[in-house]
């Protein structure tokens, strides 16, 4: 019994690396969409360096909505005569950094305002957890379009700040969550009287038990970002007019010229937003299934 | 011997709360008015069913959880608060041993960080003599020093309960609560890590607040024992008084449910049985009061010995059976 | 149960005082007051400042805030200045046309989101729960956004099966005629947005499905030889759909919230539509009325919730 035990243990608990690369080679559509969107991601930030400020900033309306192919655009160019190519890629970095930093953003003040509410207990997590219901309320979307409507110095950071401080409440009850059931594990009571600190306990001993639970969120994450992203921009209320975005690519759209006779100029896009976020939700169930290998496939 | 560690009529209650503004409508008594002590190299006994507060008992010692009202007292210093604890750094001479020693040791930690954690935090030492005491201690609970960077699951059920141990002998404690340290073992590990318990104890002088379910076990290990029920203690006395004199009724249903393997003796153990079974009926209200809870003061025996039940009633009823049987002559 | 629905409309109380003071706040740091748009070469700026004084927007905050949930209180939401329209007046008539889309969407999404996780629980691992399965996770992760506009170029544009804009034909006549007019417009968007937001109910549904077929209650339901089909619909089903109903409620809102978009893109004149182009047209007492219907309207569901969870959950209704 013991003996029988230890080795499904042993099994249950290799490392997060070795589980991870288990769970992908037995899910061909998520190893497919891990290498799409690594080799897409480093072709992106890659590629919009050589960019030229120019290349998509300048309007030219002599080139207006050339069709693909003519005179060296290979995806043709926009309504201000630019290349879509380089639009698209430059638009994409503008989007993909948004989303990452914002959901790194609020993955991070989850993980402090969850690990404190799990961890304490009591009175501190009965005040944590009705102010973040509270907020959970709120028609963030809403809110954000205000917002960012009378903030005066308004940029990429002050974009990603008014987002984080209007959803950073997601991922608490998760992460508390988590928190609780780790918290009622001896482990924990043995670190305190260890006489660790209570930051030390739920830093050293705590957060890495979670960490493969946070880093599956986290991407599950990322693919609804990046629709928040798109969607705001695509309503005007993203980026900056000057800041190009996968949002600002598709509003080409709302014309309906645009949309049945210059598929090109909306059309790619589309596809980028629908190739990240397809990609990164199958990676994200493959993580969720390191975390949880109850759902294991292997 | 001295006494190590003093426990005054130490009360932990818990609120159950409910009604409109969730307000406190009634207490769970978890432990209800306890006092002992704990001498310095000694084994003290702490046995009862599960929920009759025991392990409350050993979370408060320790100072993972908060006393209602009562006193903990550690060689003459109150350190019932948590300020106290710190400023004597208490946890460095009062440690722990848990029942699920999986669930104790952290799977992400290698077994070095497990045991070197309480001397990382209480002895600061610098690294070479960090390892050099990891070393001394894997070497004490008899585990080769290559697993010293092996992780939990990588052990046994009893290997990991010396882990367990090693982590809490680490900062050389006065004082070990282990709280069924052995009932989630294998019969045939149990006495290995019992056995191995004592010889530690010989060797090193600690004291050990003995947690435990299990009467064989208790016989095994302490000197002292207190039987508790339902928050309260019922009986306390030394090994010899509880198990050969036992006065409590609890106490005496509890020896009498371990299992007997006297094919000879069957019927008599289980005319015994009965007998105590009867007794338990018809005399409840010597030991038990009108709520069901054990009486809350506690009559001397012998010097040693102390049980708890009502002495008045008893004399009462005592007197009461004798007029009976005049009677009925 | 009437002592737990007062106690948890009840709680709304200070939920919607810090919900309308952080509006009121949102409101004042916006640029502008109902003056602005009387702006003209001819207005005396000091005939300006004697109507500011007399709408009282030099009082303190918390005196201009009493009187904000007052008129509130009273339906009085102040003019929009780009329509010169009480904004009762705005959102009566575009409050129809959310209400219609959001209904043929609430109803759709169950219509879908049900059988398919009950299709997909009856069949596990096999095909179709595998494709229901997919189906859901790339629905959960793609924008609706870039599907809204996949469709509209599709049925819209190109097959031209349904309208593209707004919410009536001009010529549409007679109560009937009106009426069908108003549904064939919303089926496209609402149908939509219904596929694309399955995913909640299909998730807890399934599991709710696989975890209750091994739960006591089923199984002594099949000891006495109770009809798979009747286990199924009576005890497991049943059970599963508690979390389903309870989770009406915040459906609901995020379907009515969630609008902003559908209407912008098939350009519905719904409420959502009518938020946008007041921000684009910083239209401050249409957004701030606006708010604050969108805020009481949440708070709502979330009672909404716990009151449906309290009637379908003895557990809760009696404890």
């Amino acid at each position: 019994m013991t003996e029988e035990k230890t080795q499904n243990d042993s099994k249950s608990r290799v490392s997060f690396l070795s589980k991870a690369k288990r769970e992908f080679s037995k899910d061909k559509v998520g190893l497919i969409s891990l290498i799409v969107v690594v080799s897409l991601l480093l072709f992106i930030f890659i590629a919009a360096i050589f960019i030229p400020t120019k290349d998509f900033v300048n309007v030219n309306i002599m080139d207006q909505f050339l069709t693909p192919g003519t005179s060296g655009h290979i995806l043709g160019t926009d309504d201000g005569g630019r290349d879509e190519l380089a639009m698209l890629i430059v638009a994409s970095r503008n989007s993909l950094f948004i989303s990452i930093s914002f959901t790194v953003l609020t993955t991070i003040i989850g993980l402090i305002i969850g690990l404190t509410a799990g961890y304490f207990g009591g009175g501190v997590d009965w005040g944590i957890m009705r102010l973040t219901e509270f907020l959970q309320l709120l028609p963030t979307m809403m809110l954000v379009m205000v917002v960012v409507t009378i903030v005066s110095e308004y940029n990429a950071v002050t974009l990603i700040l008014i987002f984080t401080a209007l959803s950073w409440m997601s991922g608490v009850r998760f992460v508390r969550s988590l928190t609780l059931t780790q918290s009622r594990l001896d482990y924990v009571k043995a670190s305190k009287l260890s006489g660790a600190s209570p930051l030390r306990t739920m830093l050293v001993e705590i957060l890495p038990n979670l960490s493969s639970f946070i880093l599956a969120d986290l991407t599950l994450n990322l693919a609804g970002n990046i629709g928040m992203e798109v969607g705001l921009s695509y309503l005007g209320f993203g980026l900056p007019a000057s800041t190009h975005s996968l949002g600002t690519l598709l509003q080409l759209a709302t014309d309906p010229n645009n949309m049945t006779d210059r598929l090109w100029v909306w059309l790619p896009s589309a596809i980028v937003i629908l190739l990240f976020t397809i990609a990164i939700v199958s990676i994200g169930q493959v993580l969720r299934r390191v975390a949880d290998q109850r759902q294991s496939l292997a | 011997m001295g006494e190590l560690l003093r426990i005054e009529d130490l009360r932990i209650h818990y609120p159950i709360r409910g009604g409109f503004f969730n307000r406190v409508v009634d207490k769970v008594y978890a432990v209800d008015g306890v006092s002992f002590s704990i001498n310095e190299g000694e084994t003290y006994g702490l046995v009862g069913e599960s929920g009759s507060g025991k392990t409350t008992i050993g979370s408060t010692i320790v100072g993972l959880e908060k006393a209602t009202s009562g006193k903990v007292i550690y060689k003459g210093e109150d350190v019932t608060t948590p300020a106290a604890r710190r400023k004597l750094n208490y946890n460095r001479d009062v440690q722990m041993i848990f029942q699920d020693s999986m669930s104790s040791l952290n799977p992400r930690k290698t077994i070095y960080d497990i045991i070197s954690e309480p001397i990382k935090n209480f002895e600061k030492l610098d690294k070479n003599a960090e390892e050099k005491r990891v070393a001394e201690l894997l070497d004490i609970v008899g585990l080769p020093q290559r697993t010293m960077y092996q992780y939990p699951f990588q052990f046994s059920g009893g290997q990991r309960q010396r882990i367990g141990i090693a982590r809490a002998i680490s900062t050389n404690p006065k004082l070990i609560v282990a709280d069924e340290p052995v009932s989630a073992l294998d019969l045939s590990v149990q006495a290995q890590v019992l056995n191995f318990m004592k010889q530690i104890q010989k060797n090193l002088g600690i004291s050990f607040l003995f947690i435990s379910h299990d009467l064989g076990v208790v016989r095994h290990m302490t000197n002292n024992i207190a039987i508790m029920h339902l928050g309260r203690f019922v009986e306390l006395g030394t090994r010899d008084d509880v198990f050969k004199d036992p006065q409590h009724i609890y106490t005496k249903r509890l020896l009498a449910a371990i299992p007997q393997t006297d094919v000879a003796h069957r019927e008599e153990n289980k005319a015994n049985r009965l007998r105590i079974e009867e007794e338990y009926q018809n005399n409840r209200s010597f030991y038990y009061g009108a709520d069901g809870r054990p009486y809350p003061f506690l009559k001397d025996v012998s010097d040693t010995h102390k049980v708890a039940m009502n002495a008045d009633e008893f004399a009462l009823a005592e007197a009461q059976t004798e007029v009976k049987k005049e009677e009925s002559k | 149960m009437w002592k737990l629905i007062l106690k948890r409309v009840l709680l709304m109380i200070p939920q919607l005082l810090l919900m309308t003071l952080l509006i009121f706040a949102i409101a004042k740091l916006m640029p502008g007051d109902p003056f602005t748009g009387r702006f003209s070469p001819q207005l005396d700026l000091s005939e300006l400042a004697r109507l500011r004084k007399e709408a009282g927007l030099d009082d303190p905050w918390y005196v201009q805030y009493f009187r904000w949930i007052g008129n509130a209180l009273h339906g009085h939401f102040g003019d929009s200045y780009v329509l010169q329209k009480p904004v009762v007046t705005l959102m009566g008539e575009r409050l129809g046309n959310t209400i219609v889309l959001s209904l043929f969407t609430t109803v759709f999404l169950y219509l879908f989101g049900i059988p398919m996780a009950v299709a997909s629980a009856k069949n596990e691992g096999k095909f179709i729960d595998r494709f229901w399965l997919t189906f859901n996770s790339i629905t959960y992760g793609v924008p609706a956004l870039v599907i809204f506009l996949f469709v509209l170029f599709l049925f819209g544009y190109t097959l031209q099966w349904f309208p593209t804009s707004g919410s009536v034909n001009i010529d549409a006549e007679g109560f009937v005629g009106i009426w069908l007019s108003k549904i064939y417009h919303v089926i496209l968007p609402s149908v939509t947005i219904a596929a694309l937001s399955t995913v909640g109910i299909f998730t807890y549904l399934r599991t709710g499905l696989l975890d209750n077929r091994n739960q006591d209650f089923v199984r002594t339901a099949r000891a006495k030889g109770v009809p798979e089909k009747q286990i199924f619909w009576k005890h497991n089903f049943r059970n599963s759909m508690l979390p389903i109903a309870q989770n009406f409620g915040f459906q609901i809102v995020a379907i009515f919230s969630g609008s902003i978009f559908v209407e912008q893109i098939f350009n519905y004149p719904g409420m959502g539509l009518l938020y946008y182009s007041s921000i684009s047209t910083r239209d401050y007492a249409v957004i701030t009325a606006l708010m604050l219907f969108y805020g009481f309207l949440s708070l709502v569901g979330a009672v909404l919730s716990d009151i449906i969870l309290a009637w379908v959950d003895p557990r809760v209704r009696i404890s």
